[in-house]
């Protein structure tokens, strides 16, 4: 009995310690290149100021403001959120880590490290595109709350299917492709959840929470599955 | 690792029970805002009209739709029998093959 | 037993004329919609096949990945052509419900909740084949494609039941339910029957003869002169 038990915390005490190392590790080649986070920031930016730009200083509809800002953002993390794992595969890593990592502290960190990436990108793209394109917000918590849980369960919905497109080839748009449609809902969701928040009506906090248990939910499954997608035979 | 398993299973269990609660447990919140949303509905006159005038006026001669519906079923048998008897064929050969492919063994 | 079987495979011949014949001329016509409402027989058959397809797809894929000792052969091959009749079928099922919406409602597509969440299955089986078409030759095609299948059934139940729930909490005047109120009495009801029995029958038979299909090929590839 106290075998076990001594036996689990081990386990638990290497899974925090591999997490952690996997995340440093990912860290540190994310900032010698600042590949991803400088092609998803500056596509957002171009994005917003060419919208701002061409709608000449007209003030857009608030469903037209919402929609424009999730697609700004789906569009802009789309890239960086594939290439955690498109670069293991292509720098040929991923063989290393599947044998020196267990499959569950690898996703786990890959997990953390997307949610990372796409919070970046929202508290970057966001305070942007309403400066730019003059949006007003009226309710600025609920504002707030729906962007960060639109963010972190798109990430926590692509993180598997990352891995899945990597292990295709990693060809770009394959990841949109497959990505798209579990992405539909929580995009649909996260875009009335922000037109709500714009609105002058009190806004429902069901859509947030149908968010967060989404994205719980789908983070669950994925960790059940990625030692397939993960592991060969 | 296994902890982590079985926490996982657990929560989305959970999720997917909340869910089916959520969606069980108003039914009767659900029928009542179907019967406000049919008379909302009403006032909405374009596409009602459509929609409810259009089949009463079609019934009204009833030698002929009797003769529509006799000729619309030949049309669906045939295409019915054009489609078995693709797949009879079919079958039919998968089954000479698998015969030939044991027997070769 | 396999004989038994066989022969109710094969009754799919006999079933599928009779559940016509029933259809247009047994049946009688509903009292709202008319002699339109006969298309609820191919409709409501078609939609339960493709539901059906797909669980079938996403059970045979959860074995597959538990199944460490091979015990069953060719699972994941299985649960691509369940799948793959799964999408045929919703395809037809769309095109029906596209009719009949244009015939009680007046135009072919108007996003209720029940279209929109065909819309997100067709989608999510369409990015499947992707995948697995992306994957062709790769040893863990059947991995990737089973979890990814697992994934998009998992994730089923939220886009179905969940999301008219809390969108159209917000927008309620989108929801229309005539065939709700369609009252049916025994007649109709046997007809109905009769159509999803059969249409499953359909269903089993094209999914066996898929699988046979898919096991010829495999053999073939296995003995490169079989075919000679």
């Amino acid at each position: 009995m106290s075998l076990a038990k001594k036996n689990s915390a081990e386990e638990g005490s290497v899974l925090v310690r591999d997490i952690l190392r996997n995340l440093q590790k990912d860290f540190r080649v994310e900032f010698r290149s600042r590949f991803a986070v400088n092609i998803a920031v500056s596509f957002a930016g171009i994005v917003t100021i060419s919208i701002s730009l061409t709608a000449g200083g007209a003030p857009f509809p608030v469903k037209v403001q919402s929609i424009l800002l999730w697609v700004v953002l789906f569009f802009s993390a789309m890239n960086g959120l594939a290439h955690i794992f498109v670069r293991e595969e292509d720098q040929g890593t991923s063989l290393f880590l599947r044998i020196t990592r267990s499959a569950d502290s690898i996703y786990i960190s890959k997990f953390i490290f997307n949610q990372i990436f796409m919070m970046i990108i929202g508290t970057v793209v966001t305070p942007l595109f309403v400066f730019f394109v003059g949006v007003d917000v009226i309710h600025v918590l609920h504002f707030i709350m729906s962007v960060i849980a639109g963010g972190f369960s798109i990430a926590a919905s692509t993180t598997p299917l990352a891995a899945m497109a990597a292990k295709a080839g990693g060809k770009g748009s394959l990841f949109t492709i497959i990505s798209f449609p579990i992405l539909l809902p929580v995009l649909w969701i996260s875009i009335s959840s922000t037109a709500g928040a714009l609105n002058e009506a009190r806004p429902e906090s069901g859509t947030v929470i149908f968010l967060l248990a989404f994205s719980g939910f789908i983070t669950a499954i994925s960790i059940l599955l990625f030692r397939f997608i993960w592991l060969e035979n | 690792m296994r902890l982590i398993r079985i926490a996982c299973m657990i929560a989305a269990f959970c999720i997917i029970s909340a869910a089916a609660v959520i969606v069980v447990l108003p039914d009767g919140a659900r029928v009542c805002a179907g019967n406000v949303i049919s008379d909302a509905r009403g006032n909405d006159p374009a596409p009602q009209q459509t929609g409810k005038s259009a089949p009463p006026e079609k019934e009204e001669p009833a030698a002929d739709t009797s003769k529509t519906l006799y000729r619309v079923t030949g049309v669906v048998l045939v295409i019915w029998t054009g489609l078995a008897i693709f797949l009879f064929r079919l079958d039919r050969k998968v089954s000479k093959l698998e015969k030939e492919i044991t027997n070769l063994k | 037993m396999k004989h038994v079987i066989n022969i109710a495979m094969k009754s799919v011949y006999v079933l599928m004329p009779v559940t016509i014949v029933m259809a247009f001329l047994w049946a009688p016509p509903a009292e709202l919609l008319g002699d339109y409402s006969r298309i609820i027989y191919f409709h409501v058959p078609l939609a339960w096949v493709s539901v059906l397809a797909f669980v079938v797809s996403g059970i045979l894929s959860v074995i597959f990945l538990l199944d460490k000792k091979n015990r069953f052969s060719g699972l994941d091959g299985k649960s691509f052509n369940s799948a793959a009749i799964g999408l045929a079928f919703t395809v037809c099922t769309v095109m029906t419900g596209s009719i009949w919406a244009k015939l009680s409602w007046g135009s072919f597509w108007n996003w209720d909740p029940r279209e929109t969440s065909i819309v997100f299955i067709l989608l999510i089986y369409i990015a499947y084949f992707c995948l697995q078409a992306a994957l062709a030759g790769k040893s863990s095609r059947g991995k990737i494609g089973s979890s990814y299948l697992i994934v998009a059934m998992a994730t089923l139940p939220f886009f179905v039941f969940l999301i008219p729930r809390i969108v159209w909490s917000l927008h309620p005047e989108t929801i229309i339910n005539v065939n709700r109120t369609i009252y049916m009495d025994d007649q109709m009801w046997i007809t109905l029957l009769t159509a999803l029995i059969s249409f499953s029958v359909l269903y089993v038979y094209l999914f066996n003869l898929m699988n046979r299909i898919m096991v010829l090929k495999h053999r073939i590839g296995e003995h490169p002169h079989a075919a000679d």
